[in-house]
């Protein structure tokens, strides 16, 4: 199971044994032609403490590329970057509040990388340019990834102010989420549609393998 | 017009025309050529021009893709220190040889840092939509022109990718007289840089004189468009060059134009065409003086022909041509020369035999050839006798004779001719004459007649010198006779003689003889008097001829 299978199958849990019993909330995700976008992760921020547990997650690297490409986890999460292949990897990130940096090593690192800063990690390899992962770091129990409808159904949320986080890796600015205020009344169900300005592709650099390296 | 000059005017305006045609074909083949190789090459040179700046830009795009993936600079970019990012761009810069100055710019398009001026920090970028054209670009990178205070920049964007996208490097070299110098001494042509269009162009940058510069601005606010060779004249000289537009969709619009000096280029073939000139004027003047000299000699060939044949013509058969050179002139001459001779061989001839017969005679046998034989022709035949001339002749000396002889004939033969007769012989003291022979004489009788009365009426003259010293003189005697003679060339194939022979002849001779007896001068058969209708006869008597059966009939004419 992925991790971010298992995260949701956590949330799902949590929202089911909440005592309070509030309305249902979905959000229509679309790009600018109306399409639906699906795979974006749909995050409610409420004013109430939030109820989130720390994650422990592995991402690997293995054929030089990450594994697997987006991890959502609860902000304070660690991650262990295993290293699978037989050379040498080089895992850094610059994004701000989870700035990382572990130079080459092979195999298991000696230490785990937490993030502690809510918002967009992106994961790259020094000499590796291509390899490229997202990691979103949560700081709600409310988030769903939308399905292929591009929609993203809440069931009970409880009423309140809520700032909604929107966020897919092919948002023309990536390493900010999109922020919207949400307000969610009581036992009134709330539909709610978002348009988002996104790339074709992530634009990151080309893949070069040398195929023609016979050792 | 003389035929020298018609001659010099035709060949030397034949051969100037000709000549003229050449030199204005080579001459327009040459420019042409000269040109096209001017245009191929500046057009080749501002190919050149363009990838070289192209080529720069590419160069500085790998340089900047290369510095912008550099870990260090990822670090100090998600430092987030404004300083730190300036002193890394600063650094970059500095390995960036064409580079005038760096910036990095978020993806909303607003300045983080630069090396140029601190106050763009934090605001747009001054080009948005060079950023905007990265962001479309398959490879995320642009280059594109643009002005910043007053100062013209080739922008090159590349991303910084962190791994992905995220922000943009900007880097820029100026387009300056630095980069106008690069490029001409590349290329040995004139650049320069321009700006705007229209009256509002203006020069940034240029390797030309400051006269030159303000020319060729002069010309381009005039002449903007971008097709096409352009030729301007600066400093005395004509230059020709092109525009080559190096922004395509940024404002304002930022051109280069390639020069090179058209004189200078054009050099070889003026030479050229100043040889092919004096070529062209040393021939006309050579090939003039020849036909000068040809038609010289050629003329003087004819004049001196032309002077011959005068002199001929004008009986001057000793007029002979110098023969000079075995050419068609000379052969001419030569047989001009021999013609002459053969024309005085003949006169010599024509003389010599009409002294020996008559003119008349002479020119038949001449014109026709001499032929035994002869033709029946009706003629008139006079005798005319000197009586006593035997008896007179001597007591004279012998000389005396044959002079007083000659002086007879002479008058008389003058007389004949004068009537168209001619003389057939001398038989002694007799003379015998035709009429109607050799040439054809309808009036043979009546001319014969008019010569006997005039022959009478010049008796008392043509025979007064011939008296002895006894004072006793000739009689004088003229008998006319009209028949058919055969007329023609008798002899022998080496000795012959014209006349005529027949019955005629003899009974003009009796007739003759009858003047003694009639004691008249004159005296005229009926055969003839019958020819002669404007003449008046007086019928002298019947008479028979010795040798004839039947009589005729004598006439005379009283004058």
């Amino acid at each position: 199971m992925s991790t971010l299978a298992r995260y949701m199958l956590v949330l799902s849990c949590l929202v089911l044994s909440a005592n309070l019993i509030a309305g249902e909330v979905t959000i229509t995700i679309e790009d600018k032609k109306n399409h639906p976008v699906h795979d974006t992760i749909i995050e409610l921020i409420g004013i109430a403490p939030n109820k989130i547990v720390k994650d422990s997650i592995e991402i690997t690297q293995k054929n030089k590329e990450f594994s697997p490409e987006i991890s959502v986890m609860p902000s304070g999460s660690s991650v262990l970057f295993t290293n699978e292949d037989p050379f040498q990897h080089h895992v850094y990130s610059v994004s701000k509040g989870n700035q990382f940096d572990l130079p080459l090593y092979q195999g298991t690192p000696s230490e785990q990388i937490t993030f502690e800063s809510p918002g967009v990690v992106k994961l790259g390899c020094n000499i590796h340019d291509w390899m490229l992962a997202f990691a979103y770091v949560s700081q709600s129990e409310h988030l769903i990834v939308t399905g292929v409808d591009g929609r993203a159904r809440f069931p009970d949320i409880p009423e309140g102010e809520y700032e909604l986080r929107i966020w897919n890796p092919r948002l023309k600015n990536n390493k900010k989420v999109v922020s919207q205020s949400l307000s969610v009344g009581r036992n009134t169900p709330v539909e709610h549609s978002v348009l988002l300005s996104l790339r074709k592709n992530i634009r990151k650099p080309p893949r070069i393998d040398n195929d023609n390296y016979q050792g | 017009m003389r035929f020298r000059t018609r001659l010099t005017l035709l060949f030397g305006g034949l051969l100037a025309v000709s000549l003229a045609t050449v030199l204005f074909s080579i001459e327009r083949i040459a420019k042409s050529s000269a040109l096209q190789g001017i245009e191929s090459t500046l057009s080749k040179t501002v190919e050149t021009v363009d990838k070289l700046h192209r080529q720069r830009i590419v160069s500085l795009q790998q340089n900047l893709r290369l510095l912008a993936g550099d870990y260090g600079f990822k670090s100090a970019y998600a430092s987030e220190d404004e300083l730190t990012i300036r002193s890394a761009l600063e650094n970059h810069q500095g390995r960036l040889v064409d580079a005038n100055l760096m910036a990095v710019c978020d993806l909303d398009g607003m300045v983080l840092s630069n090396t140029y001026q601190p106050s763009l920090n934090g605001l747009p970028f001054p080009w948005p939509n060079i950023l905007e054209q990265a962001d479309e670009s398959d490879s995320g990178e642009a280059a594109e022109i643009g002005v910043l205070d007053n100062r013209v920049y080739q922008f090159i964007v590349t991303p910084l990718l962190a791994p992905d996208l995220d922000a943009w490097v900007v880097s820029g070299f100026r387009l300056d007289e630095t980069t106008a110098l690069y490029l001409s001494g590349i290329t040995g042509s004139g650049v320069s840089f321009l700006k705007g269009r229209g009256q509002r162009t203006t020069m940034i940058a240029s390797t030309l004189s400051t006269s030159a510069q303000k020319a060729l601005l002069h010309f381009i606010q005039g002449n903007d468009d971008q097709a096409g060779l352009k030729q301007y004249r600066a400093e005395n000289e004509t230059h020709i060059g092109q525009l080559l537009t190096l922004n395509e969709s940024t404002s304002p619009l930022i051109m280069a134009f390639v020069q090179q000096s058209l004189d200078k280029a054009l050099a070889p073939y003026n030479t050229l065409s100043n040889y092919v000139t004096w070529i062209f004027i040393g021939s006309i003047a050579g090939v003039l003086l020849l036909i000068v000299a040809l038609s010289k000699n050629v003329t003087r060939s004819l004049t001196n022909l032309s002077r011959a044949a005068r002199s001929i013509a004008n009986g001057d058969l000793n007029a002979r041509i110098d023969v000079a050179g075995n050419d068609e002139f000379g052969l001419l001459s030569r047989t001009f020369n021999e013609m002459t001779e053969g024309l005085k061989e003949k006169e010599q001839v024509r003389d010599l035999l009409g002294k020996v017969v008559s003119p008349e005679i002479a020119g038949k046998l001449i014109r026709e050839g001499v032929e035994l034989g002869g033709e029946e022709r009706d003629v008139t035949i006079l005798f005319c006798d000197i009586q006593g001339f035997t008896k007179l002749s001597e007591s004279q000396p012998p000389t005396w004779v044959l002079n007083a002889l000659n002086t007879f004939f002479s008058g008389v033969s003058d007389i004949i001719e004068s009537h168209g007769g001619v003389v057939d012989k001398y038989i002694g003291d007799a003379v015998m004459a035709l009429f109607g022979v050799p040439a054809d004489d309808e009036q043979h009788a009546a001319n014969a007649v008019a010569c006997g009365i005039e022959m009478c009426q010049a008796a008392e003259q043509l025979i007064s010198m011939l008296r002895n010293k006894q004072g006793e003189y000739c009689r004088f005697g003229v008998g006319i006779h009209t028949g058919t003679v055969v007329a023609g060339n008798v002899g022998s194939a080496t000795r012959l003689n014209y006349t005529v022979i027949g019955d005629t002849v003899n009974v003009a001779s009796r007739v003759e003889g009858q003047t003694r007896v009639f004691d008249t001068p004159l005296l005229i058969t009926e055969a003839t008097a019958q020819r002669c209708n404007n003449i008046s006869f007086r019928e002298l008597d019947n008479v028979q001829l010795k040798g004839r059966k039947q009589a005729i009939t004598l006439f005379t004419v009283d004058h």
